[in-house]
């Protein structure tokens, strides 16, 4: 299926900055993975944010999803955050 | 000499007053290179196995490296390797500031103590030159008298000077090592060694500026350091927002250690996180020697917390603050400055005050126990009161001054239940439940948990992964939260390029995966300082080379694969809240986890003993012989 839908990007750490902003609507014309895809490059082209992140939904990273099986649907208004890769500190 | 060193190593033996210099030839160098390596180096040749730390013949070894002093943001590290009395295992602990640059100057590239001084005492390097100078009248002192006294003794404000306070003289088990008052060799208890052997200082003040092979390059290294940290935005946030920035990374993904460990959500964090900090104690960033970063924090509460202690990092703030159940953020700035003054670990006191906390709210424990202190969690000023007793060993403090193992075998089965350490060294603020890899570097590094050993999960949870660790060939992304044979593979090859960072006593906020210089700018780097011509390979072999020296002493210190292992509290889930709720370490996969990282590390999976050929691939062969 590909619908597209309206989901909610948070920013997280430095990123929040970087966007100006803690948090915005994005519509994706996918809800499957080439949403997530869409999502990615919506950050690069628009933020210059193109590595150093997690991209998490549900509480789960994305990645993770994926791997599990690419049958994760994008809903209304669900929550993406986007957040600064670290180790240490 | 081999350029970029002195080609000195300084011994001092305390029980006879004697010295000796030695000049290593550059083989020795290229193979030990510097910090821990190094100090590695001299307790595997010079230590007998079962020595108390605490004894006199325990050894403790100074060290810097050849890069040390080319003023180069991330430089100015120092490593103090030794038997640690809180986990009876070799350990090494690093610190920042301004005293190494200063030791490098005078001529020296480390110093090997031995022995036990008659009475309190304290080393003066200057110039080549050295003596033992009496300490007796700085001893029991908090750090900024004494450093204020012996600098007014040397007549000299620009000594700088790596001191213990009344924790390390008292000999608590996690007491610490300062310098300039608010960097410090802070874990594994280093400062209780130096209490043990009477030396409450080692002063140091030098000219001598060590050659380098390529000036000009240096020069351009510095150069686009500084730029970087001005122009990269994550550079820029740590320089305004520190170390702290953890409680932001974390909060999403329920990593907050909460009351020893049971929750990984705080309800108090936005009250102690890095904008906390910064909008209500925050005086200035603070910075090491010639470094452009400035990630340190430096705090003022007028009447209250003392700037000229620093301020709390992340460790301190989590570990004494939502670890305690304190969201307010001038209590935990005044337990740091507190620490800091007596020199004591905050990581170590956070998790034991939290582990005695719980036992008391659990009843395990009662008010006749604690000498009247109420040790519920959120209790402040408790916290706060218990930070002098520990530091001086009174009451209940003499008991907790042991760490959360000791105090947990005291108080009994129920007791040891909640505590949270391994081989009785109290976790830093990173959960093992939500960054799984960690499950195995806690249990399994040589010195106990630590969190600037190998690079963390959320750095391959993502495409595309950074191309700094695809250079290593860590090239699949995996989810946080799962314990896998590929993180079996992330904590082996980025401890071994971690820990080639630390025998460079080099600071991972420059030259760490996420941060703004690469593996390959470090090759250059120590190529324009030593002209050797090296490549990572070697300098990845000679990281492997310390973690090898490591888990070999420890080998014969009685440590055997049983020891690495995880307290029980972290196989059972979490409490219900917040995103990591019901979240544990999956028995199963830890076991098999840590069997593969044993195999990855060529060591036999029953024994720990390292494989023939991995010793002889790295030129350790000679370990069987000591």
């Amino acid at each position: 299926m590909e619908e597209s839908v309206e989901v909610v990007v948070e920013f997280y750490g430095y990123f929040a900055g970087v966007a100006g902003k803690k948090s915005e609507k994005v519509t994706v014309s996918s809800c499957t993975k080439e949403g997530f895809e869409e999502i990615k490059r919506y950050l690069s082209e628009k933020y210059s944010i193109n590595q150093g992140f997690m991209l998490m939904v549900n509480n789960e990273s994305i990645i993770g999803i994926l791997k599990r099986g690419e049958h994760t649907i994008l809903t209304k208004d669900d929550v993406l955050k986007i957040i600064p890769v670290f180790s240490g500190g | 000499m081999p350029l970029g060193y002195n080609g000195r190593i300084l011994h001092v033996n305390l029980t006879t007053g004697k010295f000796l210099v030695e000049e290593p030839d550059e083989l020795f160098y290229r193979r030990y290179i510097g910090g821990s390596c190094i100090g590695a180096y001299y307790l595997l040749k010079n230590m007998s196995p079962g020595i108390d730390p605490l004894d006199e013949k325990n050894i403790m070894v100074f060290a810097v490296s050849p890069v040390t002093g080319a003023a180069v943001s991330g430089t100015a590290r120092h490593s103090v390797t030794s038997k640690s009395p809180l986990t009876n295992t070799i350990a090494s602990s690093e610190a920042g500031g301004y005293w190494a640059p200063e030791f490098k100057f005078t001529g020296f590239d480390a110093v090997v103590i031995t022995g036990k001084s008659s009475k309190p005492v304290y080393l003066w390097i200057h110039d080549g030159e050295y003596e033992i100078r009496d300490a007796q009248n700085v001893w029991g002192k908090i750090t900024g008298d004494a450093q204020r006294i012996i600098r007014q003794e040397l007549d000299d404000d620009s000594v700088r000077i790596a001191m213990i306070g009344p924790g390390g003289e008292n000999l608590v088990k996690y007491a610490c090592i300062s310098n300039e008052l608010g960097h410090f060799n802070g874990r594994n208890g280093m400062g209780a060694v130096m209490g043990s052997k009477n030396l409450k200082a080692i002063a140091v003040r030098g000219s001598r500026k060590p050659q380098f092979h390529d000036d000009k390059k240096i020069q351009q290294i510095a150069l686009e350091g500084a730029r970087r940290v001005k122009q990269d935005p994550g550079a820029a946030a740590f320089k305004e927002l520190g170390t702290s920035q953890n409680f932001e990374w974390h909060t999403p993904i329920g990593g907050v250690p909460t009351r020893n460990w049971t929750s990984g959500t705080f309800e108090d964090v936005e009250k102690i996180n890095a904008h906390a900090l910064k909008n209500t104690v925050l005086k200035k960033s603070g910075s090491c020697w010639a470094c452009a970063q400035s990630c340190k924090r430096v705090v003022e509460i007028k009447d209250y917390v003392d700037p000229a202690y620093g301020g709390p990092e992340y460790e301190s703030a989590a570990m004494c603050g939502s670890n305690l159940g304190i969201g307010d953020m001038t209590k935990i700035s005044k337990i740091n400055e507190l620490c800091s003054k007596y020199t004591l670990d905050t990581i170590s006191l956070g998790g034991t005050i939290g582990f005695a906390m719980e036992c008391y709210e659990k009843g395990i424990i009662t008010s006749s126990d604690t000498g009247g202190l109420e040790l519920n969690f959120g209790n402040a000023e408790a916290a706060i009161g218990l930070v002098e007793l520990i530091a001086k060993r009174e009451g209940i403090g003499d008991l907790l001054a042991e760490g959360t193992a000791r105090v947990a075998e005291r108080w009994g089965d129920k007791a040891k239940e909640l505590a949270v350490h391994v081989k009785g060294k109290e976790f830093p603020a990173h959960m093992p439940q939500v960054k799984a890899s960690l499950a195995l570097s806690y249990a399994c590094l040589p010195y106990g948990p630590d969190h600037v050993s190998s690079e963390h999960d959320p750095s391959i949870a993502a495409e595309p992964i950074s191309y700094k660790l695809l250079g290593l060939g860590i090239d699949r992304p995996e989810d946080i939260a799962v314990l896998n044979y590929e993180k079996s593979r992330l904590f082996w090859v980025t401890q071994c390029d971690y820990s080639i960072i630390e025998c460079l006593s080099l600071c991972q906020f420059i030259f760490g995966h996420w941060t703004i210089m690469d593996l390959n700018e470090l090759v250059e780097f120590v190529n324009a300082v030593t002209g050797w011509n090296t490549n990572l390979y070697e300098l990845m072999l000679i990281g492997q080379r310390r973690i090898q020296m490591f888990h070999a002493f420890n080998l014969r210190e009685g440590i055997t694969p049983k020891d690495d292992t995880l307290p029980e509290k972290l196989f059972k889930p979490l409490d219900n809240n917040g995103p990591s709720a019901g979240r544990k370490v999956d028995r199963q996969d830890f076991n098999k986890s840590k069997e593969m990282y044993y195999k990855l590390a060529g060591w036999d999976t029953e024994t720990g003993k390292i494989s023939e050929e991995r010793l002889l691939e790295l030129g350790l062969e000679w370990i069987n012989n000591v």
